[in-house]
């Protein structure tokens, strides 16, 4: 992510632009799984499970801040990772990072001063952190069905190229709102959960207008990827449904191997839509291959 | 599938991609999101009038990418450009696009003035040294980012000579706070450099509130007598930083006018795969004029020669050692 970027005049800049996105790309992986992770140390208990996941993913997001276009990509850098504890009360941490390049239309090869160059389509890193707390509602020997708070950390570094040029872009939202997670299950081996989760309320930050306004380059003035990162955060607003809509809804198909053991597929569709400064709309779709180990 | 359907019926409408929708699209993206119509004398609308007749719904891609690139040739932008596929990139500005004058400056005679132990960043990102037989130290930055921080260790380095010569010339530009956060130890005081704003809607009028930009104290002091060289080919960033140092006392510009783009620069696509860049901003120099489209003048006039290049020469950067030794 390059939270450090403004002016963006030649192809060096745009080196430098890469050279910092990995750098704050790979901070806020860190920090995202080291907080997962301690939430799978703290809660040491039965009825725990970890869910690892790899899938392909497919966005399709039109961001009008970067351009009226419709950009698509099918890609299979799509990991998890989710803890679960199902006890007195129900809790589920979940962190999915996402790499894509989408793109509206093909690579292509043009001449910079007789240098021969090759177009590249964006580069985007999703990251998506969520945490639910509920209880059940609805306990028989074949329906569980949960409800409850949700906290969700939705972090996206865009990184935009136009041939010779390129623009990073941001978007993060921090919202509270709730979930609701039925699951079913067929027999003593097979059983499917479908959940949905959605923000009410939440702390919301984009890219200006106009991808880069003097707002932006004194957040990025400090040349450092975490005070930037942080700057941008707090140039953020509130935003109820009103200004950011976002939900996910998913399921999971679980086959039970063994008490300890767990195999899956599972399916998940992330909407969000939000129209100031500019209109965006993405949605992804996004199929897992699961393996939970319960504990 | 639900989701699928409902969700690609809420996609706004992308432009169509045909010969008269894309000259459309690119026409309105610049009267939407371009800033300095006014500093460049430039009068879209009846841009528009002569250039919209020429595009049909049959014109080819080589017509049309002429067309496009004799439109935004009126704006002569060091920062707007045209890519397309196995095309060379047009750009706006004529000295870039023709390169003329490119040769007066080159680096590797740049080389032959300096002592044998002079140091170069990554891909000569930086080069500085001492000028043989003078107590003069110089440094020349080809963009501005974090090369710039290696003028702490260049000022340390050379804390005993008369002066510095500080080389912008062909500077690309790039991100002008690296700028602002190096030089710190040549002020010592708040200097007030230039003040934006950025468009941030539609409307002619729609920009965000004016920022004003200074440069702050940071370290040891220097107050050494500077030189700074810029050429036709200073852009940008490279321009906004010799704005920085047009504020301080010991400094004497010297070389050729800036290339006169000075906003930021973004990225937009089109339907058809090709790129186009814009700026979406204005600046004003502390004395409250715009040099967007003009450029920044120097104190001391001087261009080299090709005749002194080609015999290895570079006259500016002599007239810039004499001044300091």
């Amino acid at each position: 992510m390059d939270f450090n970027k403004n002016d963006f005049t030649n192809s060096k800049s745009y080196k430098l632009i890469n050279k910092n996105y990995m750098r704050v790309s790979f901070i806020i992986v860190a920090i995202l799984i080291f907080l997962s992770t301690a939430t799978y140390c703290l809660s040491q208990d039965l009825k725990n499970s970890l869910r690892l996941q790899i899938g392909l993913g497919h966005i399709a997001r039109q961001d009008f801040v970067f351009s009226p276009f419709i950009h698509r990509d099918l890609s299979p850098l799509n990991f998890g990772i989710c803890y679960q504890r199902d006890k007195k009360y129900f809790q589920n941490a979940n962190l999915r990072l996402a790499l894509l390049s989408p793109s509206h239309s093909d690579i292509y090869q043009f001449f910079d001063d007789n240098k021969k160059e090759t177009t590249s389509p964006h580069f985007f890193t999703l990251v998506d952190l969520d945490y639910w707390f509920g209880k059940s509602i609805k306990q028989t020997d074949k329906v569980s069905t949960k409800v409850g708070l949700s906290v969700n950390a939705d972090i996206q570094a865009l990184n935009y190229v136009y041939g010779r040029i390129g623009s990073f872009g941001y978007f993060s939202s921090f919202g509270l709102g709730g979930f609701v997670n039925q699951t079913y299950k067929f027999n003593d081996k097979n059983s499917l959960t479908a959940y949905a989760s959605m923000p009410i309320i939440s702390w919301f930050a984009r890219s200006p207008y106009l991808v880069n306004d003097d707002e932006f380059i004194e957040n990025t003035s400090s040349h450092s990827g975490v005070k930037t990162f942080f700057a941008f955060i707090g140039d953020g607003k509130p935003a109820t449904l009103n200004r950011l809509q976002m939900v996910d809804i998913g399921a999971n198909y679980t086959y039970h191997l063994s008490p300890k053991w767990d195999i899956g597929i599972s399916y998940l569709f992330e909407f969000i839509h939000s129209s100031k400064p500019r209109n965006l709309l993405s949605y992804k779709n996004s199929i897992f291959f699961n393996t939970n180990f319960n504990f | 599938m639900l989701f699928l359907s409902g969700c690609e019926k809420m996609f706004i409408e992308p432009p169509k991609n045909n010969p008269e929708a894309i000259f459309e699209n690119l026409w309105t993206t610049f009267n939407e999101e371009y800033a300095p119509f006014e500093e460049r004398k430039v009068n879209w609308d009846s841009i528009y009038n002569v250039y919209r007749p020429l595009v049909k719904s049959n014109t080819t891609d080589d017509e049309l990418f002429q067309v496009l690139s004799n439109m935004l040739k009126v704006f002569d932008d060091g920062h707007i450009s045209l890519t397309a596929p196995n095309r060379q990139v047009f750009y706006s500005n004529r000295i870039r696009r023709e390169k003329i004058d490119d040769e007066l400056f080159n680096k590797q005679i740049i080389k032959t003035y300096l002592e044998s132990d002079f140091k170069t960043g990554t891909d000569e990102s930086y080069i500085y040294g001492k000028i043989k037989n003078q107590n003069v130290a110089y440094i020349f930055f080809d963009y501005v980012a974090d090369n710039w921080f290696v003028l702490e260790e260049f000022l340390n380095k050379y804390n005993n000579v008369n002066g510095y010569i500080i080389d912008l010339r062909h500077n690309q530009g790039g991100d002008f706070t690296y700028c602002f956060s190096a030089i710190g130890r040549l002020t010592n005081q708040n200097r007030y450099v230039f003040r934006s704003k950025t468009k941030n809607g539609k409307g002619k009028n729609e920009y965000t509130e004016w920022k004003q930009w200074y440069i702050e104290p940071n370290g040891n002091f220097v107050s050494k007598p500077i030189v700074l060289l810029a050429d036709r080919y200073t852009i940008s960033a490279g321009e906004r930083s010799v704005m920085a140092f047009k504020t301080l006392p010991n400094v004497t510009f010297i070389g050729d006018t800036t290339n006169g783009a000075h906003g930021t620069m973004i990225g937009r696509e089109l339907a058809n795969g090709w790129y186009y860049s814009l700026v979406p901003q204005k600046v004003e120099l502390f004395d409250g004029k715009s040099y967007e489209g003009i450029g920044l003048a120097p104190d001391i006039y001087i261009k080299n020669l090709i005749s002194e290049i080609e015999q290895g020469q570079d006259k500016t950067l002599e007239y810039a050692i004499d001044r300091l030794k």
